[in-house]
């Protein structure tokens, strides 16, 4: 995976030397859902003894306190940084770098003989680095394109759980998650695709937005020591879905690298 | 350069069909959970287990199944099991979902074997004043039998209070000295778990030294 990274940063790097016309710079930002659906459905059953002990402590007269379920790791900011070199007037080759992250917490206590203290944390970042390819569909002016890639994802999950079931509590309760903190990664490769619409704002600069989505599934992430990632602690090792939709406002600077200064005519 | 741009375009549209069938947004397994009470005690008893709080957003959960890690299993959201024999047992449970999705989750249940309950009886005895009294060099028979365990007895151990000791279930003893002792019987069962019972014996009689009755024990010097 490190050499297929290696390679598109070669890419990127010798574009500008390879191919002598126009180069366009994108960089945009906005909204991504991410799916994640394994840590999503973790998520899930720790909101559920969430509710189970929230219900208690109203029915036990002895304990008091709530703590909120935690939102689905789902949505999250997303940037995006790429260049594109036009090698026809409708075709372009380049490479795309991608960065996503998305965030989840609840914190609180139930509070009976003792404190009992409920801390949650879970932080999900992706990098992608690709090689693309964009298609202009449309250009009068308007600009109406669609890009593929394919390319090497990482992602990485913090996560940090303290959860203390209330000793008062009268059952034992599956699925209470296991405490301690760490970080997990892993990369995969991964397809990416998206449609851009950008219309020139001024002499070389184009303001643009993005529909985007990309399929990667990580199976395995491992922390420092090379463990693998059982977030709930059921013995089953959880992998990232980390298949994507973005919406990304984007601006676009073109920059002329013909000798004579004006952008090659279609070949 | 029309045609090579629309098959480029075909072909791609064709990859994000492809691919884009396979991302799963919003759609999550079912996920197990559920609660037992109680969680630990000595066996015999019966636990319940309670799996309504499984949950499938959208999406019921058509088959719940038990095992209760002693051979024995059931289904439905809500079941009880009574374990009779001791150990640690792990409970799980799995739901499935109306599209065939599974989910599992476990708890541990500690069944916990019930400790021996010891009791001696004594021969022969008199009575005197309201009291049981033996003779001083007299023997008696001292009987464990009637102590009990779910799986059986392994061990008897006598402590006659003057430090003396002996064992097996049927031991034959004899004071020296007239006093008071307590006799301290403690039984160990196959499992390793031990209780103790205790009886003051009033021991009457001569003191083989020459001293007569006494109300304690001792030797002579």
């Amino acid at each position: 995976m490190k050499g297929l990274a290696s390679i598109l940063g070669i890419l990127v790097l010798s574009g500008g030397v390879t191919l002598a016309g126009p180069l366009e710079l994108s960089f945009g930002g906005g909204l991504g859902a991410v799916s994640l659906t394994s840590f999503n459905g973790i998520i899930d059953s720790w909101n559920g003894v969430l509710d189970e002990l929230n219900e208690y402590s109203l029915v036990d007269p002895e304990v008091s306190g709530s703590v909120r379920n935690l939102a689905k790791l789902s949505t999250g900011l997303t940037f995006q940084a790429a260049e594109w070199y036009w090698i026809l007037d409708w075709l372009a080759l380049g490479a795309r770098f991608e960065y996503e992250t998305a965030t989840t917490a609840t914190s609180g206590a139930y509070v009976g003989g003792e404190t009992s203290v409920v801390n949650i944390s879970l932080e999900y970042q992706t990098i992608g680095i690709l090689a693309a390819a964009r298609v202009a569909i449309l250009d009068i002016g308007v600009r109406l394109s669609a890009d593929v890639g394919l390319g090497y994802y990482r992602g990485t999950l913090d996560h940090a759980v303290i959860f203390q079931v209330p000793s008062e509590y009268p059952k034992a309760l599956s699925g209470i998650p296991p405490e301690g903190s760490d970080r997990h990664a892993g990369g995969t490769v991964g397809f990416a695709a998206q449609l851009a619409l950008d219309v020139p704002v001024m002499s070389g600069f184009r303001l643009g937005a993005a529909v985007g989505y990309r399929t990667a599934m990580i199976g395995t992430l491992t922390n420092e020591a090379g463990a693998a990632l059982d977030l709930d602690g059921d013995e089953i090792l959880d992998e990232a879905n980390v298949s994507a939709i973005s919406v990304r406002l984007a601006i676009s600077l073109d920059i002329d690298l013909s000798l004579d200064g004006e952008k090659e005519q279609e070949l | 350069m029309k045609g090579a741009r629309l098959c480029l375009l075909l072909g791609a549209a064709l990859l994000v069909g492809s691919v884009g069938g396979c991302i799963e947004f919003g759609v999550t397994q079912p996920q197990a959970l559920f609660t037992a009470s109680p969680a630990g005690h000595v066996i015999p008893f019966t636990a319940s287990f309670d799996g309504t709080l499984s949950r499938k957003a959208g999406c019921d959960i058509v088959s719940y199944v038990w095992t209760f890690g002693d051979g024995g299993g059931a289904t439905g959201p809500l079941v009880d099991h009574t374990y009779t024999a001791d150990g640690i047992y792990e409970v799980t449970l799995t739901v499935i979902d109306e599209s065939g999705a599974s989910d599992c989750t476990a708890v541990t249940v500690d069944a916990e074997n019930p400790v021996p309950t010891a009791t001696f009886s004594y021969s022969p005895k008199s009575t005197m004043d309201g009291a049981y009294i033996i003779g001083a060099s007299e023997w008696v028979t001292f009987d464990a039998s009637a102590s009990t365990d779910d799986s059986g007895i392994t061990a008897y151990a006598w402590d006659f209070g003057n430090g003396d000791k002996a064992s097996g279930a049927v031991v034959e003893y004899r004071y020296t000295y007239p006093g008071s002792y307590n006799v301290v019987l403690t039984v160990t069962d196959d499992d390793g778990d031990a209780s103790s019972y205790t009886q003051l014996i009033e021991v009457i009689g001569n003191n083989p030294c020459g001293s007569g009755s006494g109300s304690s024990g001792g030797s002579c010097s």
